[in-house]
């Protein structure tokens, strides 16, 4: 979930002490190497040209690499290097998750397997403090920098709409990939997991986040991170406090709404107002004092401290009077979202039939248009997107559309259509790919395409409709007519967004 | 929307420029040409965005012709939120007073008239052919276009005879003569002779084309000059319906639509169109007044093939038309009476008005027009000018207009302490006002001036925060904001509602 991002802007003065990395975070330092490749929004049959992207990952144990999910983001292929050699190892994602950006790859051969001593991961960073950044240089020697932390906040990841604890540095070092190690008094302090050579500034996930994934990670099966399921905003305007009953000088958020499904939805309310979450107290901007970080979005005392299934206490106000009620926390996948993001391009499921192409509406769909696809989208899929992407009627429930029309004889007619919202499919209701698979399965085609606010149904003629399918995948050139998600692969970690 | 942009009105701002012409030679256009009067025009547009004060006065000149009755044709984008009016005849310095008798904004025609019985001493009406000329019949254009004081006289061919947008409304759709003559800013209301008589009348241009000139044909004149015959224009009727070709074979099936070509299918009918409650969704108009209608839309007229609703535009309100309609599974007949509906949600270009507001608190309330769309194309990027993009384009398709006789938005904030945490809201669609279902502008003023309690509470349209205004404090400063900002009345709302 994406939180209203207000950044504390602190900064912290400069501190020295740095020592040495130990000889076995050196030998733990690989270098990951991944290539990708995405599948085309418009035409999810296709691919895009495949890349390369290049970063870094450390050894946990003789046969676990810990990296960034972005990295290996759309892998086809992972391959790691040590440091001054030049033999690739081959592995495979075990894990990834794109609300930490964080990813666990296996060495695929045993033989592989490298001797190592686990590294150490650091229980305290000073917020003041400096850390060491380790990476390879070009001739695969261990390069090093100081870095001095600047800035310790909740912020949206770089790679994806999830708040995370971000620390900032300002490091010398021109970083050279993602992944890159920080450590501090020979210890793992975290991963950096973007850098900006213009400002000099790097983003820095830390060790407790790191160490929260990893215990998780390597003991499955894998729970992930804790969300509240909460939006709300700000709580300033003092004739909004006064109406809502509200005395606590400087205290408390206001609730706008609950993402359906999660268990604040259970016990939360619209207009409730926070005051204390967790036993801190919340101020009128949401942020609470962290004994560890100071002053920190209170998203991290759900993310960072606490696990999905946890029930946390609140102290509220509803309706003027104050209480405490119990949220329980919950994993919430993107899957859940009436739009979902898929940040993280994973194939879109589709059906083409008689060269209607029928498919859900993500927000990757809708921003691959270009930075001005608010104006490019048909307005009434934007508004959808900006106002209730959060918020299935039903649980599961997803926008299905005619994406477009695929020209040829069966569909002559319908060819002008595009991005049209369908209601039924063969005269039942359709609320997500499964609905339409489903219909298609049981029912063997398409006959009848009914469209929201359009009058009138797109009928397919069945007589023409095999041998159409076949001229269509053959003439476009589409290797299948449906991809369809194996049913089990949602309740797997990899395919969880 | 977007397709108008592309459009300039060719009305010419007033520049000092002293070029000398050269008198023209006397010839067969001596007759015509004595009728074409140079308009000179101060135009004063409203302020959408501080609707309380006019735009700047600028000057402008276009031109006109004399016709019977001792009237003056013009565009009405010529005369539109003019202040003052002057007209000049061909070879005379002086220039009269004159005001505008009718005008039609959705086909950008107007009719002047002159007070002084002088002006006419001596003139002649200029002559009306009978029928259009054809493809690449030879044209004159005259005028008072940019680049010098006298008449021009520009020759060329009918390029193209076919149906567009007129850019006055940005809605109206009518028939257009294209000719390749020269047509430039000025040229506006002049005639387009063919033989010495008018077939149209130059209106308008298409920006980043050469000898793409546009001028209003003879039907449309003519529909206009009979129209207000009565003594008043009453405006095109709008049939209303929306619908697609029957081309697809299993969509005729569908439909048990006999033989194999032929009709279109309604798959919208307009809640505010003429064809309410006399057609329906999977109608099939299968003939209009006799003539069949072909599934591209088109009807057999003198021998061309012209898009049904050319036989639309030669009726006026009042008329009827008559469709036969295939309709379960029956051939029927159905008379439609035409009517031009006072649609507030279709989102012409409005001139002549006075635009309405009402202010409390320093919030400014207005509906929702094209002008402010326009005005706000800045904030494009923004949530709540996206929902206004939508409301404005799907309010009768997705029915938002019911229960609404207009959209309320709060389209700016004069910043005073009471109304501080305002801001997020603005051009947010207002819903609700104390408890009170808001339907048009006047309901906000009842809703505020009748509220008893401590505070103003506004909800406002896909968004669950409300703004609380203190309703004591808000009366109060009123009178100091309109003060501070210079602000000559809270409020204007139009007459006749």
């Amino acid at each position: 979930m994406r939180f209203i991002p207000v950044l504390a802007l602190a900064l912290f003065v400069a501190a020295q002490m740095t020592v040495a990395a130990p000889q076995e975070l050196e030998s733990a330092l690989v270098e990951v190497t991944a290539t990708y490749q995405e599948s085309d929004p418009f035409l999810p049959w296709q691919q895009k040209p495949p890349g390369l992207r290049r970063g870094y990952g450390i050894l946990v144990d003789n046969s676990h690499v810990l990296t960034t999910e972005n990295l290996v983001r759309n892998h086809r292929l992972v391959e790691l290097r040590k440091i001054r050699t030049g033999e690739k190892i081959a592995a495979t994602v075990e894990l990834s998750d794109c609300q930490i950006d964080l990813a666990l790859l296996k060495i695929t051969n045993d033989a592989d397997d490298i001797e190592t001593s686990p590294v150490k991961m650091a229980e305290h960073v000073a917020s003041t403090g400096s850390v060491e950044i380790l990476q390879f240089d070009e001739t695969s020697q261990l390069q090093r920098g100081k870095a001095q932390i600047v800035n310790i906040s909740v912020s949206e990841l770089p790679t994806a709409p999830y708040p995370a604890l971000i620390f900032s540095l300002l490091t010398d070092l021109n970083v050279n990939g993602e992944g890159a190690i920080a450590v501090c008094d020979g210890k793992i302090a975290g991963l950096i997991v973007s850098y900006d050579p213009g400002t000099r500034v790097g983003r820095m996930l830390p060790y407790s986040m790191i160490d929260h994934f990893l215990k998780d990670a390597l003991k499955p099966p894998y729970k992930g991170f804790a969300t509240a399921g909460v939006i709300w905003t700000s709580l300033i305007d003092p004739v909004k406090r006064a109406y809502l009953g509200v005395k606590q000088n400087g205290k408390g958020i206001l609730v706008l709404s609950c993402l359906p499904g999660t268990g604040s939805a259970e016990t939360l309310k619209p207009n409730d107002v926070i005051l204390a979450w967790d036993g801190n107290s919340i101020d009128n901007l949401g942020f609470y004092e962290d004994p560890d970080f100071g002053r920190l979005g209170f998203a991290n005392l759900i993310k960072g401290r606490r696990e999905p299934g946890d029930v946390v206490p609140l102290t509220i106000i509803r309706d003027k009077v104050e209480k405490t009620i119990d949220v329980r926390l919950d994993r919430w996948l993107d899957s859940a979202a009436l739009i979902p993001e898929n940040v993280t391009g994973e194939q879109s499921e589709y059906l083409v039939e008689g060269g209607l192409i029928i498919r859900e509406v993500t927000g990757r769909y809708l921003k691959s248009r270009g930075p001005e696809w608010q104006q490019e989208v048909d307005s009434r899929l934007v508004h959808l997107y900006l106002t209730q992407r959060y918020s299935p009627s039903q649980p599961g429930a997803h926008v299905v559309i005619l994406s477009g029309v695929l020209p040829a004889s069966i569909n002559i007619g319908y060819q002008n259509n595009q991005d049209m919202i369908i209601t039924a499919l063969n005269g039942k209701p359709v609320r997500n790919m499964t609905d339409v698979f489903r219909i298609v399965d049981s029912e063997i085609s398409i006959k009848r395409v009914s469209l929201q606010s359009f009058g009138v149904d797109i009928v397919l003629d069945q007589s023409e409709l095999v041998d159409s399918n076949l001229k269509i995948a053959e003439l476009y050139r589409i290797p299948a007519l449906r991809y369809q998600r194996k049913l089990f692969s949602s309740i797997l970690p990899q395919s969880d967004k | 929307m977007n397709r108008a942009k592309t459009k300039y009105l060719y009305v010419a701002l007033l520049l000092a420029i002293c070029l000398v012409v050269p008198r023209s030679q006397a010839n067969s256009l001596s007759d015509a040409q004595a009728s074409v009067v140079k308009i000179h025009v101060t135009i004063q547009r409203e302020d959408y965005v501080m609707p309380w004060q006019g735009g700047e006065p600028v000057g402008a000149t276009g031109s006109g012709f004399i016709i019977s009755k001792k009237r003056i044709l013009t565009n009405a984008h010529v005369v539109s939120d003019a202040k003052f009016i002057e007209v000049q005849k061909f070879d005379d310095s002086r220039r009269f007073k004159a005001k505008v008798a009718f005008i039609g904004h959705d086909c950008d025609l107007a009719v002047l008239t002159v007070d002084d019985p002088d002006f006419f001493a001596g003139t002649s009406p200029i002559k009306f052919a009978d029928t259009l000329p054809s493809l690449s019949d030879d044209v004159t254009v005259l005028g008072y276009p940019m680049g010098g004081d006298r008449l021009s006289v520009t020759r060329g061919v009918v390029s193209r005879i076919d149906y567009n947008v007129y850019t006055h409304s940005e809605v109206d759709q009518h028939l257009v003569l294209q000719v390749d003559a020269a047509i430039n800013p000025g040229n506006s209301g002049g005639p387009v002779l063919f033989k010495g008589k008018v077939v149209g009348l130059a209106f308008q241009g298409l920006a980043l084309s050469e000898n793409i000139g546009y001028a209003i044909p003879l039907p449309v004149l003519n529909h206009f000059l009979r129209d207000i015959e009565d003594g008043a224009y009453n405006g095109y009727p709008e049939l209303g319906v929306s619908f697609m070709t029957t081309r697809n074979i299993a969509l005729r099936r569908d439909l048990n639509l006999p033989g194999d070509r032929g009709g279109i299918a309604v798959h919208y009918v307009d809640p505010f169109g003429s064809a309410k409650g006399y057609l329906r969704d999977r109608d099939v108009l299968l003939s209009i007044d006799s003539y069949p209608i072909a599934d591209d839309a088109t009807i057999s007229l003198d021998g061309n093939a012209v898009l049904f609703a050319e036989l639309l535009e030669r009726k006026q309100c009042g008329d009827s038309v008559k469709f036969k309609v295939w309709r379960n599974n029956a051939e029927i007949e159905v008379l439609v009476p035409l009517i031009n509906p006072r649609d507030p949600f279709v989102y012409r270009n409005i001139y002549d008005t006075r635009p309405d507001y009402y202010i409390t608190g320093g919030l400014v309330f207005a509906p929702l027009t094209r002008e402010y769309l326009r005005a706000q194309h800045k904030n494009q990027g923004s949530m709540n000018y996206q929902q206004l993009i939508y409301y404005s384009q799907y309010a009768k398709v997705d029915g938002l207009y019911s229960n609404k006789d207009e959209f309320v938005v709060l389209i700016a904030r004069l910043p005073n302490t009471v109304n501080t945490y305002s801001e997020s809201f603005i051009n947010g669609i207002i819903t609700e006002v104390n408890g009170v279902a808001i339907s048009n502008l006047k309901d906000i003023k009842k809703a505020i001036e009748g509220q008893k309690e401590a505070f103003n509470v506004f909800r406002f349209a896909g968004v669950n925060d409300l703004l609380i205004m203190d309703a004591g404090n808000a009366r109060r400063a009123d009178r100091e904001i309109s003060l501070q900002y210079g602000i000559s009345a809270r409020e204007h709302f139009r007459e006749a509602r």
